[in-house]
């Protein structure tokens, strides 16, 4: 072809392919860890909303403009295009490329293994789509058993859709996630949803999706995906059997009802302060090639171009947990996370649209470590008196008193309205501190509540080296006590 | 907006422009459809097929540096730009064709004309109203040749602005000038009455004008707005369903227009491309052929719902920050929805769609029930495109497909039968039927 993505020839050479970051304003990151910056194809739209990488370590990028492209060898060539506006890509155990696009999950399938994608089969598209911008399709992530997974955006603006808020739905499984079983069968999964932009799955197995801040999201938040539950959103109850059009709208202003019937998320993620629009969470399965993090969530912000991280705590068998920021100051909006077989954590990114700190319009990095161990906050877990937090590296034991650990907690409160400030601030004492035998982790005792969030500074903790951790706020989402 | 300028013409071969006679021909001899075939055959090499500019300049904008007056544009024809590469026109044409085509260039003006402006300066606390101007001197006043307003011109914190010019809204269709502001404060007069709004949402306000040529005034104040906001508004006129950015009539909305053009030319193969197009249904996989004859093929339906000669597509509007604006075709429908080619489907045996092959012409399979077929299509040349459906498995049976009609085009086959707008055939397993859909010539 001949327009502006004729410049770019199926295969690009690209020398010096990484560079370290020059533009990035970073204020926190932990000692050993470096943003590496991936030079992309030349005069290509490259706004990275989909990303998978194989067990040989080709990297696969779905771009918001509609291309595919592979990163072989530090080789850049496209694999397929014409996608309408792609938010999730997976490369599936069969070497297939799964693209989710607004209207389809499609299945691309190189035939003559010539680099290109022949075969754009229909995997799934038993929802509606309206042709509205906001109606994005994110995913899909894959179960062991081979079913698919994948979430549905709310519209914004769509004619004589249903909107109780800011977002709406023309109907369809808006709002919803959705299953396909290894058989292509389409189902609607659970409802609730909003602005669902991040879908992972742990290596339990578990489906986890984040939810972006806005009606009826008092805050970003992170859950844990299962059938049939109701996750907060009222409008995708328009297409649920026991509700439909009237009875969501008979009960729009009845918070209290929705409140009992929605889940409680895994955990709160506070807004400016962490996060405004996460992405996918990532395990880190890499055995400790990315440092001590090992089992922990990743996820990427568009809004803040940061990573944070995220500390699940299993409580009366049910997941809550801490966020704690990681890295921020990357060139663009953070919005897809995967780590390669090298332990190394690449980031996909975008900022149309929707504004980042990050000033590039797109992109594509990733974080790398040198083996150095930061000292950083580790874990953070409930306790019958408090909570033990856990370090990575000994602390200095002088550091080690009460008032060196500053805890409030709040709450948020769930209505229509666009976000929720926080409600009941309230600084908790710490009563009591112990140090255990090696140095790592200290039990605070304070009285908590359950329904809050509870803050957690400690910025006068030390290690032997003297040195302060790179982040020294972390947020726990306490929804049982033990 | 000129006719030429000179520096677009550096690189110009010959360009076969417009020329013009006497004025006292023009209004007498003025056939706007003979104007439109001479432009179309002479002109548009260089001007474009829609006026919208090539190597020469776009002839229906708001932009004329040598004039918009008919008198002026007939002077500039008739002279020509030689160093440009546009020669004299007036041995070519006769005064009557000459007079035909500049009527075609008017007829086809879009943008503001005769574009002024007055200022006003006002204390932070004054009314949230226009009836104060009344009682306020003019703080500065003056006349735009860019027929851009630009809300930002005052450089003090509070203010209102007022603009008046003539507006050439879509010939057609009523339009309307759409907003992307919020908390900002306007009022507009079409012709000297008041214009309430259609719309407003955030981001997105509307107010419906008329056809054609009318008098407009703008009017803004920063009382009661957000002081801190950008106040280089971005306004357009849209057509009336609001699915089209047809012109900006800011210089923020000419500019935003300007980024959001992306063309989609294929070159040696097909380009397939999904994404939101204006006419066509969601979902559609629309295709364009190295040949400019381009169609979109719809997975829902398992039916072509449009087919266009002439430039495949521009995506810039669906790319163009949040994405909300449909891709537009650049060249022009044979048809597109509700029309379609679409085959007969009941309850025992719907379409299910199941994948495109992309490697030769883009081919479609799908199933009716127990049948599968994939159907091919294959342009012919600019005008004409077969369709060559195969069944692959199945029983034999009678393969009907509802066909649309049009005096654009026709359709025909050389198997099988059409009758009342449908095709059939008794398809048999592993043979193909073709139907061949052909542009008139006159189209």
């Amino acid at each position: 072809m001949t327009h502006k993505k004729s410049i770019i020839s199926c295969a690009l050479l690209l020398t010096s392919l990484v560079s370290v970051t020059a533009m990035a304003k970073t204020t926190y990151i932990p000692k050993g860890y470096a943003i590496e910056t991936i030079a992309t194809p030349d005069n290509v739209r490259f706004h990275a909303t989909g990303l998978d990488i194989n067990a040989k370590g080709d990297v696969f990028v779905a771009t918001r403009f509609g291309d595919v492209w592979q990163y072989s060898g530090n080789v850049w060539s496209k694999f397929a295009d014409g996608f309408h506006e792609p938010t999730g890509l997976l490369c599936d155990d069969d070497g297939s490329i799964i693209v989710a696009h607004k209207p389809e999950l499609t299945r691309l399938v190189d035939n003559d293994n010539n680099g290109v994608a022949d075969e754009y089969i229909r995997l799934a598209d038993g929802w509606e789509f309206h042709d509205n911008y906001h109606e994005f399709n994110f995913g899909p992530v894959k179960d062991a058993k081979g079913n698919y997974y994948g979430t549905l955006n709310l519209g914004h603006g769509v004619p004589d859709a249903l909107a109780l808020g800011a977002m709406d739905s023309g109907g369809g499984y808006r709002g919803w996630a959705y299953k396909v079983t290894p058989e292509g069968k389409f189902i609607p999964f659970a409802s609730g949803l909003r602005s669902p932009a991040g879908i992972g799955i742990s290596p339990d197995d578990e489906v986890f999706f984040t939810d972006n801040q806005g009606d009826w999201v008092e805050t970003s938040k992170l859950h844990l995906l299962e059938q049939d539950k109701f996750y907060g959103h009222p409008v995708p109850l328009r297409d649920h059997p026991d509700f439909g059009l009237d009875k969501v709208r008979d009960n729009r202003n009845n918070f209290n009802m929705f409140d009992k019937l929605r889940e409680k998320p895994v955990v709160w993620i506070p807004h400016n302060e962490v996060a405004n629009s996460p992405g996918n969470p990532e395990w880190d399965v890499t055995k400790g090639k990315f440092g001590p993090f090992e089992d922990q969530i990743f996820i990427g912000d568009q809004t803040q171009s940061n990573i944070f991280r995220v500390m699940l705590d299993k409580v009366n068998g049910k997941y809550q947990g801490a966020v704690i920021n990681f890295i921020d100051g990357f060139q663009s909006g953070n919005i897809r996370l995967k780590f390669d077989p090298l332990g190394q954590l690449w980031v996909g990114q975008t900022a149309r649209g929707w504004h980042s700190k990050g000033g590039k319009p797109f992109g594509l990095e990733k974080v790398v470590w040198n083996g150095d161990m930061p000292f950083e906050l580790l874990d953070m877990k409930l306790t019958n008196t408090g909570y033990r937090l856990t370090f990575t590296e000994p602390l200095d034991p002088n550091t080690v008193v009460a008032e060196h650990f500053k805890v409030h907690e709040y709450n948020y409160v769930y209505t229509n309205k666009y976000g929720s400030d926080k409600h009941n601030i309230q600084t908790l004492p710490v009563t009591n501190v112990i140090l255990s035998p090696d140095n790592k982790s200290v039990d605070i005792s304070l009285a908590l509540t359950k329904g809050k969030v509870v803050v957690v500074e400690f910025d006068d903790l030390l290690n032997r080296m003297k040195d302060s951790p790179s982040v020294t706020k972390v947020y726990y989402t306490l929804n049982e006590l033990l | 907006m000129t006719l030429l300028r000179f520096e677009k013409f550096k690189n110009m071969s010959l360009a076969l422009c417009l020329l013009m006679t006497p004025l006292q021909s023009f209004t007498a001899a003025a056939n706007t459809q003979e104007g439109k075939t001479l432009f179309e055959t002479t002109c548009a090499s260089c001007h474009g097929k829609k006026l919208t500019g090539g190597a020469g300049f776009n002839l229906k904008d708001e932009m004329w540096v040598h004039g918009s007056k008919p008198e002026q544009i007939l002077a500039n024809i008739k002279a020509g730009f030689s160093q440009a590469g546009m020669p004299a026109f007036a041995a070519i044409y006769s005064d009557q064709q000459l007079a035909s085509i500049v009527e075609y260039i008017l007829s086809q003006r879009e943008g503001l004309d005769n574009l002024t402006y007055k200022t006003y300066h006002i204390d932070s606390n004054a009314p949230q109203s226009f009836e104060i101007i009344d009682n306020l001197p003019i703080k500065k006043s003056g006349s735009l040749a860019t027929n851009l307003m630009d809300f930002s011109l005052p450089e003090v914190k509070d203010y209102i602005i007022e603009f008046e010019a003539d507006l050439y809204g879509p010939k057609d269709k009523a339009g309307q000038i759409f907003s992307m502001t919020h908390k900002e404060f306007f009022e507009i007069e079409i012709d000297g009455k008041r214009v309430e709004p259609s719309m407003t949402d955030w981001l997105r306000w509307a107010w419906p004008i008329k056809q054609g040529k009318q008098k407009i005034k703008i009017r803004y104040t920063t009382i009661g707005t957000k002081q801190r906001s950008d106040k280089r508004f971005k306004m357009f006129v849209m057509n009336g369903e609001l699915t089209e950015k047809i012109f900006g009539i800011t210089v923020s909305g000419k500019q935003y227009l300007n980024q959001a053009t992306f063309n989609i030319t294929p070159d040696n193969k097909d380009e397939v491309v999904r994404k939101k197009i204006v006419k066509l249904p969601t979902s559609s996989i629309a295709v364009g052929t190295p040949l400019n004859i381009n169609y979109a093929f719809n997975p829902k339906t398992c039916s072509f719902v449009g087919v266009w000669s002439g430039n495949f597509l521009n995506v810039g509007p669906n790319i163009e920050g949040r994405g909300r604006d449909g891709s537009l075709i650049g060249g022009d429908w044979l048809f597109h929805m509700p029309a379609q080619i679409k085959p007969l489907v009941t309850d025992t045996t719907p379409c299910e769609f199941i994948q495109y092959h992309r490697s030769g012409n883009t081919s479609f399979t799908y199933r009716l029930g127990h049948q599968q077929y994939r159907v091919e299509a294959i342009a012919q040349d600019r005008s004409s495109l077969l369709l060559n459906y195969t069944l692959l498995s199945g029983q034999n049976g009678n393969l009907q497909i509802s066909l649309p009609t049009s005096d654009k085009f026709k359709i025909s086959t050389k198997q099988g039968e059409i009758t009342d707008n449908l095709f059939s055939v008794n398809a048999k397993v592993g043979q193909s039927y073709q139907v061949l859909l052909s542009a008139s010539e006159n189209n």
